[in-house]
C-alpha cells in the first residue's frame, strides 16, 4: 500500500513536472512567436449563385511590438457588390480587461487605390497598443450580392512567426450547387453533410505551429495551409459559366473579348499606310508594337464586369489608354487587321505556377497576347509595355504557367524559361593603373534579358541621374572625369549596353610603396547568407543567369605584382564559379563567371548554397597587390 | 553620293529644328489656352535643358477672394500648358488634385470645378485637338477629411502639348495655397495673381534662386465695394528642381515658390481679426486655443498611480521627470502621427495612444503635478519646411516637443515619438535650427536652439591578434550615446530578431561574428553598449593585408555628384572614434604602414583623422570623424566631397604585414 502511495506519489511528481516542462515548452514556444490566433472562424452562407454572406470571427493574442499591425482591421468592400452588414470588435489588456470596444461607426472609409478606377474601398481601424500582450477580437459580415466567383477559403496563418490554436471553417450552399475545393500544404479534411435542403462543408486546423522566415525560402503563399473553395458554376455580374476545366473558364474569357476587337477606321487607315504587309510577319507584329506604344499608354481600370472584361479597341484607341485587357484586346484587333491570329492569354506576374487541375479566378492578374507560329516560335506580346523587345520574355512571363484563351476554350502551356546564356552581363575590363595611383578605368557591358529588364530604365535618365546610378553599380573609386558614358538599349534586343571611361583616384589604393586593386569592377554586390540554425524551410532561387567579366589589369612602370588573386572553380546545385588568374607580361588578365540556376531544393541543401554564396563573395572580393621595384 | 545627301539632308533639318527651339524660346510664351502653335507642337527638345523630358510652357494660378451667400471663399483658378517632349514625361498629363473635403455637413469644403484638359497633336501637318471626358477622371474619398480627384489626358503622348485648368474654391479665406513656380521640369513662364479686398492682409514670402517680379496694384472692387490690392509674381525661365537633394529635409524650402499667409481681416461690421504677425500673437493663438493652451492647463489623469508610485518623492528633479516618462510609456504609445494640438487627456489615456502632441500633453500635465518645470517647444518638422525669418507663422509651426526644466537655466528636450530616446535625444526630423519655448504668459518665450544640444557620439575600441595563418580575431565594444543611441535602438527594432540583426551586421562589416551582447537595448537610457567577437580571414600568403578600420566603416563615399546645387544637411551634430590594437604574430612585423590622414573643412566644420602607429608586436589605429555644423550651403560641397573621398580611401589602403 505503502509502496502503491509512493509509487503513486513518484507518477504524480513525474506528471507534474512533466507538465511544468510542458508549460515552459509551451510557454517558450509561444514567446517566440510574435502573435498567437486564438479561435479563428469563418462561415460562408451561400443563398444563391449571386449572394452570400461571410461571418469571420478572430482572436488574436499579440506578443509583442512586431506584430502590432494585427491589432489593426482592414477589409475591401466593393460599391454595390460587397458590403459590410455587422462589426464589432475588443481590445483587452494581458487581464482580460477591456480597453476599448470599436463599433462599425468607429471605422474609417478609404476610396484609395493603386488603380485609375475602381468600385473597390476599404474599411479599417488603426490601433497602437501601448503595452504587451494584449488580445484582439473582431466579428464582422460580409455581404456579396451580383457576382460569385469563389468563396472564401481557410488560410488562417497571415504570415511568418505567428501560429494558431484553432481555425474552423463553414460553408453552406443550397442544395445541387456543386462545390469544388482545392488543399494545399495540408491534410485537413474537409467534410459535407445534407441538412434541410441545404449542403455543409467544414474543415478545421489546430496547433498550426508558426513558420519563421528563412533567406532563399518559397513565397509564403507557396508553403501556407489552406483549402480554397469555389462554386463549380461562377457569375460575374450575371455572366455564367463552369470553373469544371480551364478550358471552360478560357472559352469564358475569349467569349468576353469577342465584338470588343473591331478598330476605329482611322487606325486602320493608319496601319495600312504604315505596316509594310509584305515584311515577314515578326516584323509586321513589331511595327504594330511600335504604333501601340505610340498611341497608348497603361492605365488601370476595374469596373464591374470589367475587372474580366476589355475595353473596347476602338474606345481604347480613342482614348490612347487602357489596362492591361484593354490593351491586349486592341492589339489583338490591330494584328486582326494584318490577318494575323492571337490569343488573349491570362497569367500571374508574380507566381510562375497555376494548379492544374484546379481552375480558378485567383490564379491570374495579367493580360497578354499570344500569337502563335510566328517564325516556328509562339510570341508572347506585353501590350501593356510595348516598348519591350518584341518576343523578349520578362520576368513576369519566363517560366509562367498561362492560359490561352481561344475560341475552342481555354488552353494551358507554360513560356519557355529564359536561360543563364538569355540573362547574360557581360562585361569587357581596362584597368590602367598610373604610377601615382589614378587609374583609367574603361568597362563596356552587355546587360540581357532580365538583368535589363531591371536596369533598363537607365537609358532613358538624364545623363547625371546616369552617371550617379552607374557611379553606384560599379565599383570605380571615385570618379574625377568621365571621359565616356554611354547607355542605350539595343534595338529589338533585350540588351542595354553600357560603356564607362572614366579617371579615378580611389579605385587603385595607395597603400605606401603598394598599389592594391580589387579584382572586379563590376559587380561588387555578390552578397552573403547568413547562418540558418536548423533550416526548416526549402531553398528556392528563381532567377537564371550567368555574370561574366574579362578584366585586364595593366601593371604600371615601376611596379611588379606581389600578389595575385586566386583562381577558383566550384560547381554546385545551384551554380557554377570560374576564376582564372594570368600574368601577361605587364598584364594581369583575369575572367570570372557566376552562372546561377533556379532550383527547389531542399532544406538540407542551404549550407551548400551558403557556402557556394560565400565564396563567390570571396572570389570576387580579391585584391590585386602591386608593389614598386 | 546618296549617303553626302542624307547627311545634308540631316544637317538642314537639325538646324531647322535648332532655329525652331531657339525660336520658341525666343518669342514671349504663349499665354492663350486652346491655341498651341505649330512651333510648339514641332519644338523637340527644350534648348535650355535639352535632357528635359517636358516642359511647363506656361502655369498660372488667380486667387481671388469671392462672395458665396453668406460667406468668403477663395476661388484659384488654374491653368497650365505642358510639351510632353519624351515618354518618360508623360505623367504631366496625370494629375491628382487632392481636396480638403469634410463628410456631412460641417467642416471644410474644398469644391473643385470647371475642370477642362485637352491634348493636342500635329497629325499629318494637322493641330489634332483631344478633349478630356469624364471617362478618364476618377474621384476618391481617401479619409472623411480628404477626397482626390485623378484625371488622365487622352492622346497624351511625346510630341504632345497639354493644357488643363480647373477651379478650385477654398473654404477657408484664411488659407491661400503655397504657389510653387519651380517643379520636377523646366518652367519657362510661371505667373501667380492675388485679388483680394482690402480688408484682407496677408504676409507673402517669396523664396527659391530665381529672379520673380513681384508688383502691386489697386483698383475699386465693385464686388465688395472697396479697394482691392492685386499682387503678381512672374518668374521666367526657372530649371527643373534639381534631383540631387538626397541630403535635405526638405528640399522645397529652396524652390522658387511663394507662400501666403494672413496677417489680419477687417471686414466693417463683420469681423476684425488679427493673425500671426508677431510671436506673441501666435502664442496668444496657441494658448487661447483649447486643443493647445487648454491641454496644458489639463489635471494630471494619473496622479493617483504617480502618488502611489511615490513618484512626487524622488528628491532629484530629472530622476522624477525620469520616472514619469518610464510611467508614461507603460500607459501610452505613439501612433507615429506628429501634430500641434491635442485630444483630452483621459481619451488618449483610454485609447492607450496618440501622436506626439497626445503624448507630450499627458507627459507635461504628469511633469507639472510632480513639480517638475515643463513647457512645450514649438516647431516645425524638418521634413515640412523651416520657420520664416520675416515673420512669425502660426501656419508654420506642426508639432513640438517638451523642455524639461533641471534648474532654472537648463532644460533638455524630450519628445514620446522618440519611443527609445532619452532626454535630448530626438528625431532627427526633430533636430530643428530653431524652435520656440513657449512659457505661461503670450510674452514670455524664448528662442532654442536643438541642433546645438542634440549630439551623436559613438566610440568603438577594438583589441584583435592575427594568428600565422592570417586569421584575425578579437573584440569589439561600440558605446552609444544620446542620439546614436536611438538610431542604433531604432535598427535594433527594425529587424525581426537578433539572429538577424547580427547577420546583417556580419555582412556590412564581412567579418563572423560570435558571442553578441548589447547593453541598454531596451532601457531608458543616453547610452548603449554593443560588444562582440569576430573573426575574419586576411587577404595573402606569407604576406597579410589589412584595412586600418577593419569594421568597414567609411569605406565607401556616399556623396559621388559631380557637383551640387542644393546644400547638404546632416541628421545630427556627430563625433566618432575609433581605438584600434592588433597584436602581430610572433615573428611578424609591420612591413609597411599607412600615412596619417588629418583632414578638416574651414572653421573645422567637419574633420577627419586616421592615425596608425606600426609597434614591435602590435599595430595601433586611432581614427575620429566629426560633423561639427549640420547645414552646409552648395559652394561647401566640393569640400565634403574631398573630405569624404580622403577618408574612404584612406580607409581601403592596407597595412602590410609579413614575416621579419
Amino acid at each position: 500500500m505503502q509502496r502503491d502511495d509512493c509509487h503513486k506519489q513518484e507518477i504524480v511528481m513525474k506528471q507534474t513536472i512533466s507538465l511544468l516542462v510542458t508549460l515552459l515548452f509551451l510557454c517558450l514556444t509561444s514567446l517566440a512567436q510574435d502573435a498567437t490566433i486564438e479561435q479563428y472562424d469563418i462561415q460562408v452562407n451561400c443563398s444563391s449563385n449571386r449572394s452570400m454572406t461571410i461571418r469571420k470571427h478572430i482572436e488574436v493574442t499579440i506578443h509583442n511590438k512586431k506584430a502590432e499591425d494585427m491589432a489593426d482591421f482592414s477589409t475591401t468592400l466593393e460599391n454595390g457588390t460587397i458590403s459590410l452588414s455587422d462589426f464589432s470588435g475588443t481590445i483587452s489588456d494581458s487581464n482580460g480587461k477591456v480597453i476599448k470596444k470599436i463599433k462599425k461607426g468607429d471605422l474609417i472609409r478609404s476610396e484609395y487605390s493603386s488603380e485609375f478606377k475602381t468600385n473597390d474601398y476599404r474599411v479599417l481601424y488603426s490601433f497602437t497598443p501601448s503595452s504587451f500582450p494584449i488580445h484582439v477580437a473582431y466579428d464582422w459580415t460580409e455581404t456579396f450580392t451580383q457576382r460569385m466567383t469563389n468563396f472564401e477559403g481557410i488560410a488562417p496563418l497571415p504570415g511568418y512567426n505567428v501560429d494558431v490554436r484553432e481555425a474552423t471553417y463553414q460553408l453552406t450552399v443550397p442544395e445541387g450547387m456543386e462545390v469544388l475545393y482545392h488543399k494545399r500544404n495540408t491534410d485537413t479534411e474537409v467534410h459535407r453533410e445534407s441538412q434541410n435542403g441545404k449542403v455543409i462543408y467544414t474543415a478545421r486546423m489546430e496547433n498550426l505551429k508558426a513558420i519563421t522566415s528563412e533567406p532563399l525560402a518559397p513565397r509564403f503563399s507557396d508553403i501556407e495551409p489552406s483549402i480554397i473553395f469555389e462554386p463549380k458554376e461562377f457569375n460575374y455580374y450575371g455572366s455564367t459559366a463552369s470553373l469544371s476545366s480551364w478550358q471552360s473558364l478560357g472559352q469564358w474569357l475569349w467569349q468576353l473579348t469577342e465584338g470588343r476587337k473591331a478598330i476605329p477606321q482611322s487606325l486602320a487607315n493608319k496601319i495600312d499606310q504604315t505596316i509594310d504587309r509584305s515584311a515577314p510577319r515578326k516584323e509586321q507584329i513589331a511595327q504594330a508594337c511600335q504604333l501601340l506604344r505610340k498611341m497608348t499608354r497603361y492605365i488601370s481600370i476595374q469596373l464591374g464586369i470589367g475587372g474580366w472584361q476589355p475595353e473596347k479597341a476602338e474606345v481604347t484607341a480613342t482614348l490612347g489608354l487602357g489596362d492591361c485587357k484593354a490593351l491586349t484586346c486592341l492589339m489583338c484587333g490591330m494584328l486582326e487587321h494584318l490577318g494575323i491570329s492571337s490569343f488573349p492569354t491570362i497569367l500571374h506576374m508574380s507566381r510562375a505556377h497555376l494548379i492544374k487541375d484546379f481552375p480558378s479566378f485567383g490564379q491570374t492578374n495579367h493580360m497578354i497576347l499570344c500569337v502563335p507560329s510566328v517564325d516556328t516560335d509562339t510570341l508572347w506580346i506585353e501590350c501593356t509595355d510595348p516598348s519591350l523587345p518584341i518576343g523578349y520574355r520578362h520576368s513576369g512571363l519566363a517560366g509562367h504557367d498561362v492560359l490561352l484563351c481561344t475560341p475552342d476554350g481555354g488552353k494551358l502551356t507554360t513560356i519557355a524559361d529564359n536561360t543563364p546564356e538569355d540573362n547574360l552581363w557581360y562585361s569587357e575590363v581596362k584597368i590602367n593603373p598610373n604610377p601615382d595611383c589614378s587609374t583609367d578605368i574603361c568597362i563596356n557591358s552587355k546587360i540581357c534579358g532580365e538583368q535589363y529588364e531591371s536596369l533598363r530604365s537607365l537609358s532613358k535618365i538624364e545623363q547625371a541621374e546616369q552617371r550617379k546610378a552607374l557611379m553606384k553599380m560599379y565599383n570605380l573609386g571615385q570618379v574625377e572625369q568621365n571621359k565616356q558614358l554611354n547607355v542605350h538599349e539595343s534595338e529589338g534586343m533585350p540588351q542595354l549596353n553600357t560603356e564607362v571611361q572614366a579617371h579615378s583616384t580611389g579605385y587603385a589604393v595607395p597603400s605606401g610603396t603598394r598599389m592594391i586593386l580589387p579584382v572586379n569592377s563590376v559587380h561588387k554586390s555578390h552578397s552573403t547568407l547568413p547562418n540558418v540554425v536548423d533550416r526548416k524551410l526549402p531553398v528556392q532561387t528563381t532567377m537564371n543567369y550567368e555574370d561574366r567579366e574579362d578584366i585586364t589589369i595593366t601593371i604600371p612602370e615601376g611596379y611588379a605584382v606581389e600578389s595575385m588573386p586566386k583562381a577558383i572553380t566550384l560547381e554546385s546545385a545551384v551554380g557554377k564559379l570560374t576564376m582564372t588568374v594570368a600574368q601577361e607580361e605587364r598584364e594581369v588578365k583575369i575572367h570570372c563567371s557566376v552562372q546561377r540556376t533556379a532550383h527547389n531544393l531542399p532544406s538540407s541543401s542551404y549550407p551548400e548554397v551558403q557556402n557556394f554564396v560565400k565564396q563567390i563573395h570571396n572570389a570576387y572580393n580579391q585584391k590585386l597587390v602591386l608593389k614598386k621595384i | 553620293m546618296k549617303r553626302r545627301f542624307f547627311s545634308i539632308s540631316k544637317i538642314i533639318s537639325a538646324a531647322c529644328l535648332l532655329t525652331i527651339c531657339v525660336t520658341a524660346n525666343a518669342q514671349a510664351p504663349n499665354t492663350k489656352m486652346g491655341s498651341p502653335t505649330i512651333e510648339e507642337l514641332s519644338m523637340t527638345s527644350y534648348s535650355q535643358d535639352p535632357e528635359a523630358k517636358a516642359v511647363i510652357l506656361w502655369e498660372d494660378s488667380e486667387v481671388a477672394m469671392e462672395r458665396h451667400g453668406q460667406s468668403m471663399k477663395i476661388g484659384m483658378t488654374f491653368k497650365r500648358r505642358a510639351k510632353i517632349l519624351a515618354e518618360e514625361g508623360m505623367d504631366v498629363a496625370d494629375v491628382t488634385i487632392r481636396l480638403r473635403n469634410n463628410e456631412g455637413a460641417i467642416g471644410r469644403h474644398d469644391e473643385l470645378g470647371s475642370l477642362k484638359a485637352n491634348a493636342f497633336n500635329l497629325v499629318n501637318g494637322k493641330i489634332e485637338k483631344t478633349t478630356m471626358t469624364n471617362a478618364t477622371i476618377s474621384k476618391q474619398r481617401l479619409t472623411p477629411h480628404v477626397t482626390q480627384t485623378h484625371f488622365v489626358i487622352p492622346q497624351a503622348k511625346a510630341g504632345s502639348i497639354i493644357e488643363y485648368q480647373y477651379k478650385l474654391y477654398i473654404d477657408d479665406f484664411t488659407d491661400i495655397p503655397t504657389w510653387y513656380a519651380q517643379c520636377k521640369y523646366p518652367v519657362l513662364l510661371s505667373t501667380f495673381e492675388v485679388r483680394l479686398p482690402d480688408w484682407f492682409v496677408f504676409a507673402f514670402q517669396q523664396s527659391g534662386s530665381t529672379p520673380c517680379q513681384h508688383t502691386q496694384d489697386f483698383t475699386n472692387s465693385t464686388q465688395f465695394n472697396t479697394v482691392e490690392t492685386k499682387d503678381n509674381f512672374r518668374w521666367e525661365n526657372i530649371p527643373a528642381l534639381p534631383k540631387d537633394n538626397e541630403y535635405l529635409y526638405c528640399p522645397s524650402d529652396f524652390a522658387d515658390k511663394v507662400t501666403c499667409e494672413m496677417k489680419s481681416v477687417n471686414i466693417p461690421g463683420v469681423i476684425a481679426r488679427t493673425y500671426s504677425l508677431e510671436q506673441v500673437d501666435v502664442n496668444k493663438q496657441l494658448l487661447d486655443n483649447p486643443n493647445f493652451g487648454g491641454r496644458l492647463r489639463q489635471k494630471n489623469p494619473l496622479h493617483k498611480e504617480m502618488e502611489e508610485a511615490g513618484i512626487a518623492k524622488i528628491e532629484n528633479v530629472m530622476d522624477r521627470a525620469k520616472a514619469t516618462i518610464e510611467l508614461l510609456k507603460k500607459k501610452v504609445r505613439w501612433n507615429g502621427g506628429y501634430s500641434l494640438t491635442g485630444t483630452s487627456l483621459p481619451k488618449v489615456l483610454k485609447e492607450g495612444t496618440g501622436d506626439n502632441a497626445d503624448l507630450n500633453f499627458l507627459l507635461m500635465s504628469m511633469l507639472r503635478d510632480v513639480n517638475v518645470k515643463c513647457h512645450p517647444a514649438v516647431m516645425s518638422l524638418r521634413s515640412r519646411g523651416r520657420l520664416p525669418l520675416t515673420h512669425s507663422s502660426l501656419e508654420s509651426l506642426n508639432t513640438f516637443c517638451v523642455t524639461i526644466f533641471e534648474n532654472e537655466n537648463t532644460y533638455h528636450f524630450y519628445d514620446s515619438s522618440a519611443e527609445d530616446g532619452y532626454f535630448d535625444v530626438l528625431p532627427s526630423n526633430m533636430n530643428v535650427e530653431r524652435c520656440i519655448i513657449l512659457y505661461d504668459k503670450p510674452g514670455d518665450w524664448d528662442n532654442a536652439c536643438p541642433q546645438k544640444k542634440l549630439k551623436y557620439t559613438r566610440m568603438s575600441s577594438i583589441t584583435a591578434q592575427l594568428s600565422a595563418e592570417g586569421l584575425l580575431s578579437g573584440e569589439c565594444t561600440t558605446n552609444y550615446y544620446n542620439n546614436a543611441v536611438l538610431s542604433y535602438r531604432n535598427a535594433w527594432n527594425a529587424k525581426n530578431d537578433s539572429t538577424a540583426f547580427v547577420a546583417s551586421l556580419a555582412e556590412s562589416k564581412e567579418m563572423t561574428i560570435n558571442d553578441f551582447h548589447l547593453t541598454g537595448a531596451n532601457e531608458f537610457s543616453s547610452t548603449l553598449s554593443e560588444q562582440f567577437t569576430f573573426e575574419k580571414q586576411l587577404d595573402g600568403d606569407d604576406r597579410f593585408y589589412l584595412n586600418p578600420l577593419i569594421v568597414n566603416d567609411f569605406k565607401t563615399n556616399s556623396f559621388t555628384a559631380e557637383k551640387s546645387t542644393m546644400p547638404v544637411e546632416f541628421p545630427y551634430i556627430t563625433s566618432r572614434m575609433y581605438n584600434i590594437l592588433i597584436t602581430l604574430p610572433e615573428g611578424y612585423q609591420v612591413e609597411e604602414a599607412i600615412a596619417p590622414l588629418s583632414v578638416s573643412l574651414p572653421e573645422k566644420a567637419m574633420s577627419a583623422q586616421l592615425i596608425v602607429n606600426a609597434r614591435e608586436d602590435a599595430v595601433e589605429i586611432n581614427c575620429r570623424f566629426n560633423v561639427n555644423r549640420i547645414f552646409y550651403a552648395p559652394e561647401e560641397y566640393e569640400g565634403i566631397k574631398k573630405l569624404y573621398n580622403l577618408l574612404s580611401s584612406k580607409c581601403n589602403e592596407m597595412i602590410v604585414i609579413s614575416k621579419k
